[in-house]
């Protein structure tokens, strides 16, 4: 056998090589908590205060989301009071690959009949293995919305969950709403 | 007057190439090819990972220090649950290649023996299957009876990266070699994901941002030109003999 007759600063190379062996990626196929969530999350903005009384879904399945009396897990504020000041948690439905919301405005006539505002979201998934052990896990990628309000725009289309964003990434919502 | 100047020159220039010694020429040309196979991958990946069997063929071309360097390999990469845990089943199915070029740091090596760093760019085309329940994982309770029953997608994807390798390759036996390469492998782009995205990518690893790869193989030497190291040893000693 013929070893190779090495000068000193090749050793320093093959070294490095050995080392790099050591540090070859690995994951954690135990770690079954998902990055992605099925929330969108909605800011308004606009000069006046937006008070509405009852949000619906009308698509997939017309139903009650949040009305007047909704309060915030943590802070206990009523959801629906102010949404200048507040932010809106909008579930995406599994499914389906489009959400309609309708938001009624809180109106000093009540006499009136009400004429809500509109929110489209139209979306896609995209599956994936979680790990082996774990299974699968889907995300939740935003393609466009449509609006009765003034503007509707896409910040983050990709909806992860806040501990996997970046500090950045972290400020900004899904979906920014102008009325 | 211009055409038989122009004539003129091309003449003297094919005069000077002709002129130019044999020896710089051969300089110019490999000096051996490298044929070679990764002995571990196959076991590694069927008996001690179990998910299916990979293979890796590469080439190389001796120019002196330069090494021009493909690799081509083939194969499975198949995950399933354990019984006890929720179905899943993902395979990566497909092929391979890199292409690229390395630095040899050894230098008049009587053995052709080398110690390299060099750069490839990778291409691999595969198929990839996802099939299971999906995990019922959704934040908000207000879709009821939401979850999807099962996820049972397959698409042809095309994947490309980049790798920076190290290594070494050293003479065992008359022609035969043996070697190790060391891949860190970054800047992955995968053709456009529609339905699912591949757990796993043959050539890359595991899908994730940049990762480590290791190659074992063995390998055998063509020689393309008389040996010139050796040539050299027996012109010294054919000397010693004649003073």
């Amino acid at each position: 056998m013929h070893l190779p007759k090495f000068k000193p600063q090749y050793y320093s190379f093959i070294i490095i090589t050995v080392l790099l062996l050591g540090i070859i990626a690995c994951r954690d196929f135990e770690d079954c908590r998902s990055m992605y969530t099925n929330e969108v999350w909605v800011e308004f903005k606009g000069e006046n205060i937006l008070a509405i009384e009852e949000l619906y879904f009308d698509k997939p399945i017309r139903q009650l989301l949040y009305d007047k009396y909704t309060q915030h897990k943590g802070t206990g504020k009523y959801l629906l009071r102010n949404l200048k000041e507040g932010k809106l948690h909008i579930p995406l439905h599994p499914k389906h690959n489009t959400v309609t919301l309708l938001f009624y405005r809180t109106q000093a006539d009540t006499t009136k009949p009400a004429n809500p505002d509109t929110l489209t979201i139209f979306y896609h998934t995209v599956a994936s293995l979680l790990s082996p052990n774990c299974g699968i896990q889907q995300e939740y990628i935003i393609d466009s919305v449509q609006t009765s309000f003034a503007k509707g725009t896409i910040i983050k289309p990709s909806l992860k969950k806040t501990e996997h964003e970046t500090s950045e990434e972290k400020k900004k919502p899904n979906v920014e709403i102008q009325y | 007057m211009l055409k038989y100047n122009i004539n003129i020159l091309l003449v003297i220039g094919l005069l000077s190439i002709g002129s130019t010694s044999s020896a710089k020429i051969k300089n110019i040309l490999p000096t051996g090819l490298q044929i070679g196979f990764d002995v571990t991958r196959p076991f590694y990946y069927m008996w001690y990972k179990k998910t299916g069997a990979q293979y890796e063929f590469n080439t190389s071309l001796d120019f002196s220090r330069l090494l021009l360097e493909g690799e081509y390999g083939l194969g499975t990469i198949t995950r399933k649950n354990p019984p006890s845990k929720i179905k899943a089943i993902s395979a990566n199915i497909g092929q391979y290649f890199r292409v690229g070029f390395s630095y040899n740091f050894i230098s008049n090596s009587v053995d052709h023996n080398a110690a390299f760093l060099g750069l490839r760019y990778s291409q691999a085309y595969f198929k990839d299957e996802l099939y299971g329940k999906l995990r019922e994982e959704i934040e908000a309770e207000v879709w009821k009876d939401a979850y999807k029953d099962n996820v049972d997608e397959a698409s042809k994807l095309k994947a490309h990266w980049f790798e920076i390798v190290a290594g070494v390759r050293v003479k065992v036996w008359k022609w035969i070699y043996i070697g190790c390469t060391t891949h860190y492998k970054f800047a992955k782009k995968i053709s456009t994901i529609t339905s699912h995205n591949p757990f796993d990518i043959i050539g890359w690893g595991l899908n994730d941002e940049d990762i480590f790869g290791v190659n074992y193989y063995i390998s055998m030497r063509i020689p393309l030109q008389p040996d010139k190291s050796k040539e050299d040893v027996r012109k010294v000693e054919e000397n010693k003999l004649l003073y």
